[in-house]
């Protein structure tokens, strides 16, 4: 690819990008979030049509101009949201859109050949299975397993270990060795280090559009690739956090709460989220945390046990009453859950006290106390905002993100849940976040924090407990943080004993 | 279709709108008409707003006129006349709204689409009208010249007229005033604000607290309610009669001609005004067509549909879209 | 009781296809409609439309075959503009459905009159006759039952038959469920969602022209200006009742042309009984039939949802 150019409306996504790929290697596409790596991959795919430069492949110029262009000169991508019909069995979901001639659908043929496929590249896979039932490893084999299906010689890998633990990673790793002996290029797109230096051949790092570095993996180190990501080397002190003596917690006492058929439920929880101290959550997605938050915030019946916020028992309390007793939440998906995208900052600045003074006086909403309330959010946080009435929709992943957790800030809080509230964003505005939810533990408040960002807990929390299979383990303290240790428990060491025990 | 008429396309538009607007006289008409719509059309700005679909006005309206009327016939003679009328629209109120609320539990509860469940209580509201106004309820003066309506209501206990020479009544003040007091409730009330998030996004609204369950029932009971008031007003205010009904007579569907009324108010009950009287016109030229030119009636449910389709069309065009496809294509 | 069961039974038995018939047809392509995601309302104007169509071609030429014909064409002509609609200006598909409701409910009244002016009696052609396989319609019973429908009946299994072929058994059938499921994915993996939802809500206005022209040419030879009354809004609740699979929904439209069958019958054998609350009966039954799937349904996900291909 050489001269990639690739804007969206104001935005430079891609900036004159050069990138060579070659037969037969890994080559890691390395950036932070937000500096072009996916859009640049995009443009390889056929997803996006680049506004300047050209791509060659096998030494002639290539015109692709759609994912089926890509898909005929043997690209493929896995996105980082699968592309896989839930309801659909493993064998359906591979089948989509081939053109292989006839319209008859075969489910024997096609069973054959993921035999042979999944034969060749050591990826088992049950075709009959339905894709809801697969853990996120094994859809991600599908994933995989679908471009060779359609027979890619060059595939790209969009934050491929997001998702999974430890573990499955190093098996997505040896994987992906296996496919480079057969000949294949493989690009991983990702924001780790650690991962480039691990697997990868040879490296382009992106920063804000523009190549920084690239070459083969050997002779670059780590402190070049921080720079050439960040611009800066990394401060890599964590971020100040004073010792509160505090002695309010919101305690979780042997909880247990029901779950969807499919997922284990969740069973014997307790923990403690102590003011002043920041608790995280580790475990691999589908272990039943949400569940567990959602409980927390009222949104799950109680089945067992108990939940009390300074003392009180907040069971059967409904979820506007525990905001009003001082519980706050930052749920994902920010775009559906947190905010109407589609209103004002004005209009979601009261979401979550909507009923209360001075929002609204004599039953009617007070207009300008809103306003009011939304110009202090977006000035305290650093919000980039046209205005308070601008649609939150326009604002960017990262501004939209700060307004959100300082609407929150903005209540009267004394615990809150995050999950995973940096996910997606830019350096700066995952740090401004970070450093908000820190500047509030300093302030005395609790922070249960949810993240699949196994260094972001690392960094961040006092404490931090594993769960898996809907079940809690003891919490590990700041000194004893271990991150091969905290991996494996996420993977269920550790846990069987308790189950035989009760 | 003017053109199937053999009326030249152009002076067949102009005569729909001089006999809806111009004139006098054709203005009140067409207030008149328009005062059910735009109480119709206020009620339903409500649930619209939470994307709760009740395309079951026409059933809340009957029920509405229907129950009204009934208690007006028991209670004429025994209570001052403006006594009658103020019972009569909490009655009929009760009524639209009791009518709203069984398919609003069967949404909520059930998960069963809301469009079709409503649209049913339609049907069985027609039926259960008809058989009350040619049987229990038949006037005597109906039977006696076999033309099917109820007994009329004393025309003492109408609502009065307010402008002389035209059949305005006091309705038309009622509907505007309801559609000042929603435009309140919807945006600057708790409730108000609660409807709308519901329609912006039902897991912002859980995630913020908000009983969504509550509040679609309110939204229905108040939406039912209104388009009963909205049957109350067009018999306590101009026919002073319960007519049986027919499916497909766009004159007495006020219920769904309320739905574009309305949309195409983008909900907001102050437009709503403007627009109930647009539409209220149209109506009022199409009766005029009808003489002029023997164009039925009818056209002008084609009309609303057509109008209908243009805004959104309109709206949708509007957007980064279209305009980002063809970029695309020219490139 | 005053009248015999045995009377009843039979004439229930007898009625019920050709009142299966119009919902029948709609709902078979209102369910292709779906599978492929797109919500289409507006089927009850497009049967009134495909009516009247039909009506007016079968007076002027004497073809029912043409009739049908020219029906599905109306059909497929108004369907195209909700098609438009919903998915290439992704724009609310229960408004332009509602809107396509009214068109065709004004249209079709416009139509008739002006064909045939102000009618106090409504003008005649002759219905189509049902076909006897021989032999096989002498059975008792069944015979008559089964194999002496009119022709369109047997197409009509053969259609369902073909879609459920369709779907389930060959790759564009597996495409257009994907589109329904989620239009992201299918257009990733080179199926064009545009292309397919077209041919579905297409397909679908064309089974809803054919089920409006069924009623004016098989059942009831004339055209009544609320002669649908609400039998689009029946079809799509059997779509939802069939669970979106094709002989379920098949199996809802008997059901519900026997209720039908049994109010006309129930009808004229109590001719005491106000005959209201027998006419309230099948949309009572809709009602039934939807409670019952109720939370149990699983729509294809991307039901009712537009694609934005800059998402």
């Amino acid at each position: 690819m050489r001269g990639i150019v690739k804007k969206f409306g104001q935005v430079v996504a891609n900036d004159g990008v050069d990138l060579e790929l070659y037969s037969g290697e890994i080559h890691a596409l390395l950036g932070e979030n937000g500096a072009g790596k996916t859009t640049l991959m995009n443009v390889l795919n056929g997803v996006h049509r680049p506004d300047g430069g050209m791509i060659y492949f096998r030494g002639q110029e290539a015109n692709i101009r759609s994912s089926t262009d890509a898909q005929r000169l043997g690209i493929g991508m896995v996105h980082q949201h699968f592309s896989l019909i839930p309801v659909f069995t493993v064998a359906e979901n591979l089948v989509i859109g081939l053109k292989d001639g006839g319209t008859r659908l075969e489910i024997s043929k096609v069973k054959e050949k993921i035999a042979q496929t999944a034969a060749q590249s050591n990826l088992v896979v049950d075709p009959d299975r339905v894709v809801k039932q697969l853990s996120v490893g094994e859809q991600q084999r599908v994933e995989i397993l679908k471009l060779l299906f359609r027979g890619s010689q060059v595939l790209i890998l969009d934050e491929p270990t997001s998702s999974l633990t430890p573990q499955e990673a190093i098996d997505l790793f040896s994987t992906l060795r296996t496919l480079r002996q057969g000949g294949k290029s493989i690009v991983i797109i990702t924001h780790k280090l650690y991962e480039a230096l691990d697997i990868a051949d040879r490296v382009t790092v992106l920063r804000k559009g523009r190549v920084t570095l690239k070459g083969a993996r050997e002779g670059i180190t780590r402190e070049a690739l921080t720079e050439a990501m960040i611009g800066r080397q990394i401060e890599t002190k964590g971020y100040e956090r004073t010792k509160i003596a505090a002695a309010n917690s919101m305690t979780v006492e042997d909880l247990a709460v029901d779950t969807e058929r499919g997922r284990a439920p969740v069973e014997g929880v307790s923990l403690q989220i102590r003011a002043g101290e920041i608790l995280g959550i580790a475990g691999v997605a589908g272990n039943g945390q949400k569940d567990l938050i959602e409980c927390l915030f009222g949104l799950r019946p109680v089945r067992k046990g108990r939940i009390l916020l300074d003392g009180i028992e907040i069971n059967n309390l409904p979820v506007r009453r525990r905001l009003e007793a001082g519980l706050c939440y930052i749920p994902e998906e920010r775009k559906t859950r947190a905010v109407a995208i589609e209103m004002s900052l004005m209009f979601n600045s009261i979401m979550h006290d909507h009923w209360e003074e001075p929002n609204v006086s004599r039953g009617l909403l007070n207009g300008s106390a809103i306003r009011a309330l939304t110009k202090r959010i977006i000035s305290k946080f650093n919000v980039v905002a046209q205005s308070e009435s601008s649609q939150a929709g326009s604002l960017s992943g990262g501004n939209l993100q700060k307004f959100i957790v300082g609407r929150e800030m903005s209540r009267n809080m004394k615990y809150l849940l995050a999950v995973n509230p940096t996910a997606g964003l830019d350096i700066g505005a995952t740090d401004d976040v970070r450093r908000t939810l820190i500047e509030y533990r300093n302030q005395g408040k609790g922070i249960l924090l949810l993240s699949e960002d196994l260094d972001e807990l690392l960094t961040m929390c006092d404490r931090i407990v594993v769960i898996y299979r809907g079940r809690v383990s003891q919490p590990v303290s700041e000194e004893s943080f271990d991150k091969l240790k905290i991996g494996s428990m996420m993977l269920g060491e550790g846990f069987e004993q308790r189950a035989v025990a009760s | 279709m003017i053109v199937l008429f053999k009326v030249p396309p152009l002076s067949g538009i102009a005569s729909l709108f001089t006999t809806g607007f111009g004139g006098y006289q054709q203005l009140a008409e067409t207030l008149v008409i328009s005062t059910p719509l735009l109480i119709m059309a206020v009620g339903l700005s409500v649930p619209f707003s939470a994307k709760f679909w009740n395309i079951g006005g026409q059933g809340q309206y009957i029920l509405g006129s229907l129950v009204s009327t009934w208690v007006g016939l028991q209670l004429a003679g025994s209570l001052p006349p403006f006594l009658v009328i103020i019972v009569a629209i909490i009655v009929g109120f009760a009524a639209g709204a009791v009518w709203a609320i069984p398919p609003t539990l069967m949404k909520l509860y059930l998960g069963t689409s809301e469009i079709i469940t409503t649209l049913m209580m339609n049907f069985i509201a027609v039926f259960l009208l008809n058989y009350l106004v040619l049987g229990p309820m038949e006037g005597s003066a109906a039977k006696a010249f076999h033309v099917p309506s109820s007994a009329p209501l004393p025309p003492s206990d109408m609502l009065p007229g307010i402008l002389p020479g035209t059949s305005l009544s006091l309705a038309l003040v009622i509907a505007l005033l309801l559609a000042g007091f929603m435009y309140v409730i919807l945006n600057r009330t708790r409730f108000g604000y609660e409807i709308r998030l519901i329609g912006q996004s039902p897991d912002a609204a859980r995630y913020a607290g908000v009983r969504i369950n509550r509040n679609i029932l309110a939204a229905m009971a108040v939406s039912g309610g209104l388009a009963g008031v909205a049957g109350m007003a067009q018999v306590f205010g101009s026919t002073g009669v319960l007519l049986p009904q027919v499916f497909s007579d766009i004159t007495t569907s006020f219920g769904y001609v309320g739905i574009p009324v309305a949309l195409i108010a983008s909900l907001n009950p102050i437009s709503t005004i403007i627009s109930s009287i647009f539409f209220g016109g149209i109506l009022n030229g199409a009766y005029g067509m009808e003489l002029v030119y023997g164009v039925p009636v009818d056209v002008v449910i084609a009309i609303y549909g057509l109008i209908m389709l243009f805004a959104l069309l309109g709206l949708s065009v509007n957007l980064r879209g279209l305009l980002g496809g063809l970029r695309r294509r020219f490139k | 009781m005053g009248f015999d069961v045995g009377v009843v039974l039979s004439s229930v038995l007898a009625g019920m296809i050709p009142r299966a018939m119009p919902a029948l047809l709609a709902a078979t392509g209102e369910n292709i409609d779906e599978i492929g995601g797109v919500l289409n309302l507006g089927v009850e104007g497009m049967m009134l439309m495909g009516a009247i169509v039909a009506f007016l071609v079968d007076f002027t030429t004497g073809s029912v075959l043409l009739g049908f014909l020219a029906a599905g064409g109306v059909g497929i002509l108004f369907s195209f503009f909700h098609a438009v609609a919903s998915v290439t200006l992704k724009a609310d598909q229960v408004v332009s459905g509602t809107a396509i409701w009214f068109i065709g409910w004004g249209l079709s009244g416009v139509l008739y009159v002006a064909a045939f002016g102000f009618t106090t009696s409504p003008v005649r052609i002759n219905t189509l006759s049902p076909v006897s396989v021989p032999y096989l319609s002498n059975l008792p019973v069944v015979g008559q039952l089964i194999f002496g429908e009119s022709p369109i009946f047997y197409l009509t299994l053969l259609l369902i038959a073909g879609v459920q072929y369709f779907l389930y058994h060959t790759k564009p059938g597996l495409n257009l469920r994907t589109v329904g499921e989620n239009p992201r994915v299918a257009d990733v993996m080179g199926v064009n969602p545009t292309k397919y939802r077209y041919g579905a809500v297409l397909f679908g206005g064309f089974m809803a022209g054919i089920g409006g022209a069924y009623l004016t040419l098989v059942i009831v030879g004339s055209f009544d200006y609320d002669m649908t009354a609400g039998i689009g809004f029946v079809a799509v609740a059997l779509v939802l009742f069939g669970k979106w699979r094709p002989w379920r929904v098949f199996i809802g439209a008997l059901v519900f042309g026997a209720i039908y069958v049994l109010y006309l019958t129930l009808e004229s054998l109590l001719p005491s009984f106000p005959y209201q609350f027998l006419e309230m009966w099948p949309y009572l039954a809709t009602l039934g039939f939807i409670v019952v799937v109720g939370k149990r349904a699983n729509p294809p996900a991307a039901l009712a949802k537009p694609y934005d291909k800059g998402e």
